[in-house]
């Protein structure tokens, strides 16, 4: 589908993005993150706890806590303009407008004390200008969408009164209220069980695919990547170590990192006595990286030169990764 | 705050006999404030309907004072000055606190809250009575001077723990989520973090409410309170002297309403916030009902 005339439009243009915190120069939680989003591309960012793929989503809503800055090199592109550097009240235009995120605890990112209908209207009120009715009538509308079956009876409810998975259909529905261009969900389905996770990640991409929305699946399951996701970057240590389309990298990950974390999936048919694949060691302290690649002190393939040198990015067709020792 | 969520306050107060009690006394008062505004009585407070220190007698069920005017009337005709009062510096003060509390809260060590923090603080070092005096001297005897110094001095407290509540909201996901969804601070205080604050507010204004009262009769009875007018204050200004001849009618009627009212307020803050409390029992079996 992708032919030379038909490229899509660049939507997102990340390079060199570092997250430092405040008051450290040395320690940095995302180093020189490159990542690059086209209008309806569905992009998986895979990683650890503390490997910076939030911190990362977060960079580009403008979000970041107040103990962490961007680092001088840090460049974040939206549609070509320069978004490092814009004031509050532009970010603010550009939230939930042009980039929505669907939130981690979907139990607690709705207001205890409201309704969910009036939630949605509030949003689509204030960030699309509609009136009452045609605010209602647009929520049902969204609702249904995402398999709701009595809308209208959702509207009047409190989210307390919901289960977590109607409660993430009603933020994802709060996502798509603004009809961005850019969709960021942030482990979205880990507060949820198995079956619910796998229904909503199904509708969310759906819906992105449906209207041309593109998705930054941010999770720490590869699985779920690769049963949604066009392209698939792995990140270790505020690093993307690899990034490749999904099917060369589940059928030949060329980082041992990327190699390992499949190892990891659970795989159903798969011998029950052969144990799962673990990583040993532990994900290094930001503050104290070892020399060379991070992943060295855990990676069976290690050379001499992975503890002293930084692997550049080695690109091949359309993918790249940061390894002196590719696996074939 | 939602009506849902009004109405089941309202009825979990209901179901409590002090609340019930409470609320009953409440409405009785307001009920007679109404009615001394309609005109249905109390209006002829100033008349001298009777001969001087009358005793009670069906009549005048509370007799009369030194110049024959009726002293019921004269103590109903008080109850509408004293919501004329304690209404609107209950609801500013809740409001300006509310307000200021949440901009202080949300903004916390900004220069917008160390200003706020700076205006309170100054403003609680003043001595009441001495603002109100100032106030009342700088505004040469408007009407308006005493309600002015009372929302001046009340909305702090409010302001304080409402800021205080607002640092904890600021911090749960669903304000992160109101801004991702770009909305401007003004709208997340408003919509998502002073709603949430209600507990406080009711509870905060209701104490307003009854400090309004009691300021009142105080300033009354110093003097620099109500003017061309009528209240517990005045009433008790002057009863203080007439017990000395032993006539005590005056003082006691307006310190039997006055004390009535406050008992009841005081009581239902008390029920308010045993309700709105989510520790509370009741609330706890509300919610898994």
């Amino acid at each position: 589908m992708r032919g030379p005339t038909a490229m899509p439009e660049t939507l997102l243009r990340v390079s060199g993005l570092t997250v430092r915190l405040r008051g450290n120069a040395e320690t940095a939680l995302v180093r020189g993150v490159d990542l690059e989003m086209s209008a309806g591309e569905m992009l998986g960012l895979a990683g650890e706890s503390g490997s910076g793929k939030t911190l990362t989503g977060l960079s580009m809503l403008g979000l970041l806590p107040p103990a962490l800055r961007l680092g001088g090199t840090s460049s974040i592109r939206w549609l070509g303009r320069e978004l490092v550097g814009s004031r509050e009240r532009e970010w603010r235009g550009l939230r939930g407008r042009d980039i929505a995120l669907i939130p981690q605890h979907p139990m607690t990112a709705l207001n205890p004390v409201s309704t969910v209908g009036r939630q949605l209207a509030h949003l689509l009120k204030t960030r699309r200008g509609l009136d009452r009715h045609s605010a209602r009538a647009e929520s049902i509308g969204l609702l249904r969408r995402l398999a709701i079956a009595e809308p209208e009876g959702l509207l009047g409810r409190y989210p307390h009164e919901l289960s977590g998975g109607t409660c993430q259909r009603a933020l994802i529905a709060m996502a798509l209220a603004c009809r961005p261009r850019l969709i960021i969900a942030d482990e979205i389905t880990s507060a949820l069980d198995v079956t619910t996770q796998a229904t909503i990640l199904e509708q969310l991409t759906l819906l992105c695919r449906e209207t041309g929305t593109a998705l930054l699946l941010i999770t720490h399951d590869l699985g779920l990547v690769a049963r949604s996701c066009d392209r698939a970057a792995v990140m270790y240590c505020g690093r993307i170590v690899e990034q490749a389309p999904v099917e060369d990298l589940y059928a030949r990950p060329r980082h041992p990192y990327t190699a390992a974390l499949l190892a990891a999936v659970p795989v159903l048919d798969r011998d029950v006595d052969r144990p799962l694949g673990t990583i040993e060691g532990q994900v290094p302290d930001p503050a104290a990286l070892p020399l060379g690649c991070a992943f060295a002190p855990r990676c069976a393939q290690a050379l001499a030169r992975c503890r002293t040198d930084d692997p550049g990015l080695s690109v091949e067709a359309d993918r790249g990764y940061r390894c002196f020792a590719p696996l074939e | 705050m939602s009506t849902v969520a009004g109405r089941r306050v309202l009825a979990q107060l209901i179901r409590r006999p002090l609340g019930l009690l409470s609320l009953g006394v409440f409405a009785a008062y307001a009920l007679i404030a109404v009615g001394v505004w309609l005109g249905w009585w109390g209006s002829a407070w100033f008349e001298l309907a009777g001969p001087m220190w009358a005793p009670p007698s069906p009549e005048h069920w509370l007799g009369t004072n030194r110049l024959g005017q009726d002293i019921l009337m004269r103590a109903v005709a008080s109850t509408a000055t004293a919501f004329e009062i304690a209404v609107p510096v209950a609801l500013l003060s809740t409001l300006i606190g509310a307000l200021a509390g949440g901009a202080a809260g949300y903004f916390s060590h900004g220069w917008l809250d160390e200003f706020l923090l700076w205006l309170m603080g100054t403003l609680d070092a003043i001595p009441f009575y001495l603002l109100v005096v100032a106030l009342a001297f700088a505004l040469q005897g408007h009407a308006w001077t005493m309600h002015l110094a009372m929302i001046a001095v009340f909305w702090t407290t409010t302001a304080r723990l409402v800021r205080a509540e607002t640092q904890r909201i600021r911090e749960l996901p669903y304000i992160d989520a109101a801004r991702v969804s770009g909305l401007a601070p003004a709208q997340i205080i408003g919509r998502h973090i002073l709603p949430n604050t209600m507990a406080i507010l009711l509870v905060q204004g209701t104490l307003v409410f009854i400090a309004a009262i009691k300021v009142e009769v105080v300033l009354s009875f110093l003097g620099i309170g109500t003017q061309d007018s009528i209240s517990w204050g005045l009433m008790i200004a002057e009863g203080a002297q007439e017990i000395l001849i032993g006539q005590y009618w005056n003082f006691i009627a307006a310190s039997l309403f006055l004390f009535v009212l406050v008992m009841a307020f005081n009581l239902l803050a008390d029920q308010l916030q045993d309700v709105l409390d989510p520790r509370s029992l009741d609330a706890r079996a509300h919610r898994h009902a």
